[in-house]
């Protein structure tokens, strides 16, 4: 573990808890089915309260470094997570996924648009995404049918919903699936790449 | 006068509306964030592009790429004005005309105003060209009243597709002249599992007209090894008087 984060860090702590846990995964300081210390020891070593601790290792699920077992504690995982800058954009409004594409390529990410849920499964069976940009309310299926499919299949792939104001229940239902960033209609430019960063999703 | 009692004096049709423009109006709102998100993220870009350019001149790429922004700013305005005209058209459209109206061009209308309300429900709504292959079919009849039943009607579908689907609707002649709207709920995935029904308003307003609508039928095809009818959704066909010379 690391030494206490310095407090005036810009960035939000919880990310920088979670990139600092994520870099010792990977560099194998932290070997895959490890457990982890447990989270009020955690907190402690950062200097972080125990809610910015769990919101770290929430996002560190969805970035897929860690599993949580209940009553067990919190395991170091490999991440399954797919290759570098592959991005799923599932909208049914052509528009919309016309800015994301534009946003998401300006970060040159590959970007996969579909405009159902059943394409966005299709695309989703045939290639990994690092990250899946999902509206909820579609005809013809709606985004937990999409969602449902990834726990089906076991994926761990960040899923940020993009949502309108009144799709309280759909919220509900979609976290109910796993840990999703939400993101709310209308969509800002700088919130998405916020997302991004938060994730970890680019590139390189 | 309490908010009840003046309800109370209103035509059924004319308390309906405002349940009406109350739904249509929250399927629009929802809708609306769709084209306002488009406008925001491309002026974001926008600026964005301009601020790169450091106070020189646009490259002529650059200058091709905020005139494509531009272009979806304005298509999303565009969009969103067309979506608040729908509402306030139809709010302020009063019943008590008869003239010849054009079908196809109402069902526009209604399909515009209906799609979000009905999108939440997983469900949308879409034309299939008559087989008759008309390309206008014309009825003497209230535009106002058709518009608000067969908004009614559409609004109504989800009880008999819950699990959404598609509700279809087709203009076309009868044999003997009538024009006909025909309105079909077709289920994506789960069984449709009960009747559509609307207020019974809509009924003894077509019948004002001079015209009809018709129970809800199943809609059924035969399985391919012929052994059972397998339900497809639930059909309803409104009949109007046809156009005066």
């Amino acid at each position: 573990m690391v030494s206490r984060l310095e407090q005036n860090s810009p960035a939000l702590r919880y990310v920088t808890v979670a990139d600092d846990l994520q870099q010792q995964i990977e560099s194998g300081v932290v070997k895959d089915g490890d457990k982890l210390p447990s989270q009020h020891t955690m907190a402690r070593t950062y200097g972080v309260s125990l809610t910015t601790l769990r919101a770290a290792l929430e996002l560190l699920e969805q970035r897929g470094y860690v599993r949580s077992a209940h009553g067990l504690g919190t395991f170091a995982k490999a991440p399954t997570a797919g290759p570098a800058g592959n991005v799923l954009v599932v909208d049914d409004d052509p528009q919309i996924l016309e800015l994301l594409s534009t946003v998401l390529e300006g970060e040159d990410l590959q970007v996969t648009t579909a405009e159902t849920a059943a394409t966005g499964i299709d695309a989703m069976v045939r290639a990994d995404f690092q990250a899946i940009f999902l509206d909820l309310i579609m005809p013809g299926g709606n985004g937990i049918e999409l969602l449902k499919e990834l726990e089906t299949r076991d994926l761990k792939t960040p899923v940020v919903v993009v949502t309108g104001v009144g799709d309280s229940k759909l919220i509900d239902e979609a976290m109910e699936l796993g840990p999703v960033t939400l993101l709310r209609k209308p969509i800002q430019v700088k919130q998405v790449r916020r997302v991004l960063n938060v994730l970890g999703v680019s590139s390189n | 006068m309490s908010p009840e009692n003046r309800q109370s004096l209103l035509s059924p049709a004319a308390a309906h509306k405002f349940e009406l423009i109350g739904r249509i109006s929250s399927g629009l709102a929802h809708e609306l964030n769709g084209p306002i998100g488009i406008a925001m993220g491309f002026s974001e870009l926008a600026k964005e592009a301009i601020d790169n350019s450091g106070g020189h001149e646009l490259s002529s790429a650059d200058t091709s790429k905020v005139r494509g922004y531009l272009d979806m700013i304005e298509s999303a305005s565009i969009r969103a004005r067309n979506l608040s005209r729908g509402i306030w058209d139809f709010a302020k459209a009063e019943p008590g005309t008869t003239e010849n109206i054009d079908l196809i061009e109402l069902m526009d209308k209604v399909q515009y105003l209906t799609a979000p309300a009905v999108k939440v429900a997983q469900i949308d709504v879409t034309r299939r060209e008559s087989n008759s292959g008309v390309s206008g079919v014309k009825s003497y009849a209230d535009s106002a009243l058709t518009q608000q039943i067969l908004v009614e009607l559409i609004l109504a579908s989800p009880q008999s597709i819950p699990g959404g689907g598609l509700v279809v609707w087709e203009v076309d002649n009868s044999s003997d002249g009538e024009a006909t709207i025909t309105l079909a709920a077709e289920p994506w995935n789960e069984d449709p599992t009960s009747e559509w029904i609307a207020p019974d308003y809509v009924r003894e307003s077509f019948t004002e007209m001079g015209g009809s609508v018709s129970e809800a039928d199943p809609v059924s095809v035969t399985s391919q090894t012929e052994e059972q009818q397998e339900l497809t959704g639930w059909k309803v066909v409104c009949t109007l008087r046809p156009p005066t010379v």
